[in-house]
């Protein structure tokens, strides 16, 4: 019985991370619409894109391999499976030990790296362009995580998230070594999502995108998925920062029904929240020059770096 | 130098242009002519072709400003002024696709409004068919490391005109930018001859959507020219409102469009306001939200009410309190100005050769301006600063434009304090006795605008040559781009916003 | 690469046509060595990682002050690693052929093919299995360091936990059938209920259709970013532009040097003061007997002088 309520909260948990997903870009676009003085589009209209999408036909280019359509699916499924390990409105689910913080974080290193790879597989320039500075803000944004999970890590003594999660409820302080930590890894979930001021999702200008140069190509079923796994890694990023700095409200596992319910109108509440914060955020800057990324980044990185080595040589801060 | 009047010998028709006369050129003084334009004494106005003559249209340092010669080759050739002066080459390659008539010495010999999908060449010359479906293009060539080329246009992902840019780049290193573009060639020069002159003058309105009242104007002003007709003065203080308003609209429009390039959307939501009011007033004004159509040679079509006066003050008002709000959001945003400093620099060397005018040329250091230097009316009655600045960069094209935006306020507020009463059009005739030929130069949003043109005694239009600004103002594009990476061109592109329309014809 | 005859990067691309079975074996060696999940490569870094984790309870200071920053450089190198097999791959592999040499290329024989399949299935193995390889190599571990981790084959569902269950863990069997189920259920629903349909047409590429393998980025430009940011510190890269004015007709042109500081400040020296003694030694073949004797007998004095001392 446990058995299957522990199955049920999991498999509950990968579908809300999956139906909630687009519905954060459609709350976020809306509400950078509003903050411009527009009414915007509907929250549900990347659902309706979506699936718009899922039902059309394909257009493939013709030189297109099999890694260019098997990619898709990969990364889709690499993205769910790293959102859905992050603890969302409860920890310590069924499948949570399977992967911890690191894996987490090269699952979606995987996802990247076959992105790239599918953007430059018709051999088109933009696909080159968007893979190239991909990689070169990948290479500086990934040590900068690394970073910051070591320094949760030795805070908390485990990467394991719910553990994690579970520490910093139980021993709420404030710690400078967590407050870098958690700059660094606004500046990396920016980065790693496309944000303004790293890349603007909503552009039309190919010179200058990163994420949509790559899948410039893509149509049809194979876009949707490519959208479901981007929405699903901003997802990804605000819940990592709920769980681990803000863990108010999350259930545990064994909690029953209504701790669970409570988890997940916090959590629903975190999301709004920070989506409100990225949206202010957005409208009030300009995107970077590509060469001021890895400014940007390293800053996070040293941030990243400075909070380990704080937490190595006091263990208090 | 001797450019003595050598001409009216084989004129049939005394005065040869107006108000600047055309003169007729031997080789030698074409020559000469070309040389003074490479050592930087002149400017180079416009080049143009007509069945076995070659027209050359120079900006001289004092007055008369404007001269125009004419270099006749029966031989279906002429001196290359491009092979001394670059900024000819592009009008000489388009000479030699429509006229046919070969630039000799010419160092470019490819064609470049010819695509070869017309399934003619030289439309306006021999017109032979021809079947090809698309002609290749040789692109200029790089060296060195291995490039690799961004094929970018002509269908680009906004709602832009069509162009093509190719890139040879090395990462993000640009190497080499080319331009191609004729891809909206619309064959206006042929559509030109043998129309009538309200057939002609509508043509001229839709060469290039967002200048229509410039061009308006200027045609308007030609055909005044060429006829001697006097324009009420209401007419011409109404067709100055309609050009400020023109002015402002779009200066607003690409002020946002440059933000938004750098993904700043809160100013493109701003000016997007601004803009919207000002083309709602214009409908309600004149009628049409872009003034299509509402000047025509003898002045213009609709007359301005009283109570659209008050509205316009009142426009007026709301956006001089407007501006210093943008003009802050814009100077106070650092993201924006890390973007825009120093991106995209435009060396005043360059712009004097090129004669470019507008923003750019004035971002640049080259302070020109039809309005001042030709002196039309109702200008000379007002007191207005242009936009100045040197630094060259996309920040100062940005500056130029602002203060083009307080300039055109001023004057949007004199013109509705002193617009003096009367007739909005005067009543002329054709003189019906011989060919006519006018000239005009009039400042748009872009830069000048000239308009060549000959009109026959019966109305009848026989050639008219329209030169958007944009033809000065591309080749410095591929320039902007220097030490600059590929992420940056758009916003480079964006803040020279230069006409597609205007330029294939 | 012997199946194209061509070893410059630049001039290969689109092999993933000609050579489809190297293409997929040679993608899972670079998944493998860029460290990603779910191959060995990541057990490997994971593992590294949690050692790093257990540093603060080391005793000297030293060592706990290097650790943070050899993980630093760990991750940057693995990132940095992956970078270049996306280069790698994708110059080589994917796009289109930029030489007659790639267009024409083919898989290699059976018995190339099977070595790499094997050592891919290895990885595999390694990758899904760590528990098992762990156990099997940790005696090997034990005579080298003294210590080994815990067996891992008590651990349910054949997950690995260096330390402690609640410390940290990870299976890689488990996310990689979460990986194959989730992608296999999402085609299958969407194919079920969304579209199959698919068709084939020009590349979209804004609309100018130029078919010359050129517009492809090149191995030399996919590095340029990542040069221009990195590369400062440890190279010295010039880069000299020679772009004409517009309606100049001569070809631009774009050099680029690059030196290694490491080679310059440190190899260098060190080769020119090899080079000195050696053109000093040479002096000493010439020398006659006596002279040399007379310098065995020098040396030998110096040599007890020293000692004596």
């Amino acid at each position: 019985m446990n058995f299957l309520f522990d199955l049920v909260a999991q498999g509950a948990q990968m579908l809300l991370a999956l139906a909630l997903a687009p519905l954060l870009i459609g709350f976020v676009r809306k509400l950078k619409a509003r903050l411009l003085h527009r009414k915007g589009p509907p929250i549900i209209q990347p659902w309706r894109d979506i699936i718009r999408l899922l039902r059309k036909e394909v257009v493939l280019a013709e030189n297109a391999s099999w890694l260019y359509r098997s990619a898709p699916y990969l990364i889709f499924a690499m993205t769910w499976v790293a959102a859905s390990l992050v603890p969302t409105f409860a920890t310590g689910l069924m499948f949570s030990w399977a992967a911890d913080l690191i894996a987490i974080i090269a699952l979606l290193g995987s996802a990247r790296f076959f992105l790239a790879l599918a953007g430059m597989d018709i051999g088109t320039s933009f696909g080159g362009i968007g893979s190239s500075r991909e990689a070169m803000f990948g290479s500086l944004a990934e040590p900068a995580t690394i970073m910051i999970v070591f320094t949760v890590s030795f805070v908390a003594g485990t990467t394991q998230l719910s553990e994690i999660a579970a520490y910093m409820a139980g021993n709420l302080e404030l710690r400078a070594s967590v407050g870098m930590a958690l700059v660094a890894l606004l500046i990396v979930a920016i980065a790693e999502n496309g944000r303004v001021p790293v890349d603007n999702p909503a552009t039309h200008l190919e010179l200058t995108m990163v994420h949509e140069a790559m899948v410039l190509e893509y149509s049809g079923r194979y876009l949707a998925l490519i959208e479901l796994a981007s929405a699903l890694k901003l997802l990804l990023y605000i819940s990592l920062i709920a769980c681990v700095f803000f863990p108010v409200g999350l259930a545990r596992h064994d909690a029953g029904l209504q701790a669970m319910a409570i988890g997940l109108g916090a959590y629903v509440l975190k999301l709004a929240i920070g989506e409100g914060l990225l949206a202010l955020f957005e409208t009030s800057r300009a995107k970077m020059r590509v060469f001021r990324v890895p400014d940007f980044l390293g800053a996070g990185l040293m941030l990243g770096l400075l909070a380990t080595l704080l937490v190595f040589v006091t263990r208090s801060l | 130098m001797n450019f003595a009047s050598k001409q009216t010998a084989t004129q049939s028709s005394p005065p040869s242009c107006l108000p600047w006369p055309r003169e007729i050129v031997d080789k030698a003084s074409w020559l000469a002519l070309a040389e003074s334009l490479a050592k930087g004494e002149r400017e180079l106005l416009s080049l143009w072709g007509e069945t076995s003559c070659v027209h050359m249209a120079v900006l001289e340092p004092r007055e008369p400003r404007l001269r125009i010669v004419t270099f006749e080759c029966p031989e279906d050739s002429f001196p290359s002024v491009g092979r001394l002066h670059p900024p000819a080459l592009r009008l000489e390659r388009a000479i030699h696709d429509l006229y046919g008539l070969k630039p000799e010495g010419t160092p470019d010999h490819r064609a470049w409004l010819d695509h070869g999908r017309w399934g003619v060449r030289q439309p306006c010359g021999a017109r032979h068919e021809i079947n090809t479906v698309c002609d290749p293009y040789t692109f200029l060539t790089t060296e060195g490391e291995p490039l690799h080329l961004i094929p970018v246009g002509p269908v680009h992902a906004g709602i832009i005109e069509p162009g093509h840019f190719r890139f040879s780049a090395n990462g993000e290193t640009v190497v080499r930018l080319e331009e191609r573009l004729g891809f909206v060639h619309k064959g206006v020069d042929r559509l030109m001859g043998g129309a009538s002159i309200e057939r002609a003058a509508q043509i001229a309105a839709r060469v290039s959507g967002d200048s229509t009242v410039a061009y308006s104007l200027a045609f308007a002003q030609a055909v005044e020219a060429a006829f001697d007709v006097a324009v009420p003065p209401r007419a011409t203080y109404l067709r100055a409102l309609m050009a400020e308003l023109e002015r402002l609209a779009n200066h607003f429009g690409d002020i946002g469009a440059i933000c938004n390039d750098a993904a700043f959307a809160l100013m493109h939501a701003q000016r997007g306001l601004v803009r919207e009011r000002i083309l709602r007033e214009a409908a309600s004004c004149f009628g049409h939200r872009l003034m299509m159509d509402r000047i025509a040679p003898g002045g213009t079509v609709v007359n301005l009410r009283q109570d659209n006066a008050a509205a316009l003050y009142a426009l007026v008002d709301w956006i001089e309190l407007m501006t210093p709000r943008l003009i802050a959001l814009f100077g106070d945003t650092t993201s924006l100005q890390d973007r825009t400093v120093g991106t995209g620099v435009i060396s005043e060397a360059l712009v004097k050769q090129y004669a470019c005018g507008g923003y750019i040329g004035r971002a640049s250091g080259r302070a020109f301006d039809a309005r001042k230097a030709i002196g039309y009316a109702p200008y000379p009655q007002f007191a207005f600063e242009i936009g100045a600045s040197k630094e060259g960069d996309v920040d100062a094209r940005v500056w130029v434009r602002f203060d083009e935006i307080k300039a055109s306020l001023k004057i949007v507020r004199q013109i509705l304090d002193e617009a003096p009463g009367g007739p909005v059009i005067g009543a002329w005739a054709l003189p019906e006795d011989w060919t006519r030929e006018g000239a005009a130069l009039v400042e748009g949003f872009r830069g000048d605008v000239f308009v060549w043109l000959r009109i026959r005694a019966d109305g009848v239009v026989q050639r008219c040559h329209l030169r958007d600004p944009s033809w000065f103002q591309w080749p410095l594009l591929e320039a902007a781009i220097k030490d600059n990476i590929v992420a940056d061109f758009p916003l480079c592109n964006k803040s020279f916003n230069c006409s597609y329309s205007g330029h294939d014809l | 690469m012997n199946g194209s005859g061509e070893r410059s990067i630049e001039r290969l691309g689109g092999l993933i046509h000609s050579m489809p079975k190297t293409a997929f074996l040679f993608l899972g060696g670079c998944v493998a060595i860029s460290a990603l999940p779910p191959l060995n490569g990541f057990v490997s870094e994971w593992l590294v990682f949690q050692a790093i984790l257990l540093s603060p309870s080391l005793p000297q200071w030293t060592v706990k002050l290097l650790v943070p920053a050899v993980g630093v450089a760990l991750a940057l190198s693995a990132t940095l690693g992956a970078g270049c097999y996306i280069r790698a791959y994708g110059v080589a592999f994917l796009g289109r052929p930029r030489s007659e040499a790639a267009r024409t290329a083919t898989d290699p024989d059976r018995w190339s093919l099977g070595t790499m399949a094997v050592l891919l299935t290895m990885c595999l193995m390694a990758g899904l299995l760590p528990s098992l390889v762990i156990d099997t190599i940790s005696p090997a571990a034990k005579d080298f360091v003294g210590g080994r981790m815990p067996t891992q084959a008590e651990l349910s569902w054949l997950s690995i936990a260096p330390v402690a269950e609640s410390r940290s863990s990870y299976n890689g069997l488990l996310v990689f059938v979460f990986i194959l189920f989730s992608a296999y259920s999402a085609r299958w629903i969407i194919h079920k209920f969304g579209s199959a349909r698919s068709r084939r047409a020009p590349a979209w590429d804004c609309g100018y259709i130029e078919t010359s393998p050129m517009t492809q980025y090149t191995g030399s430009s996919f590095a340029q970013p990542i040069r221009r940011t990195l590369g400062v510190i440890a190279f010295s890269v010039k880069e000299r532009l020679d772009m004409p004015a517009p309606g100049d007709m001569r070809p631009a042109r774009l050099s680029i040097e690059i030196k290694d500081r490491i080679f310059d400040y440190l190899y260098a020296p060190l080769t020119r003061a090899v080079e000195t003694c050696a053109s000093g030694l040479n002096i000493l073949s010439l020398l006659t007997i006596q002279e040399y004797l007379a310098l065995v007998f020098g040396a030998l004095v110096f040599l007890l002088v020293l000692v004596a001392i």
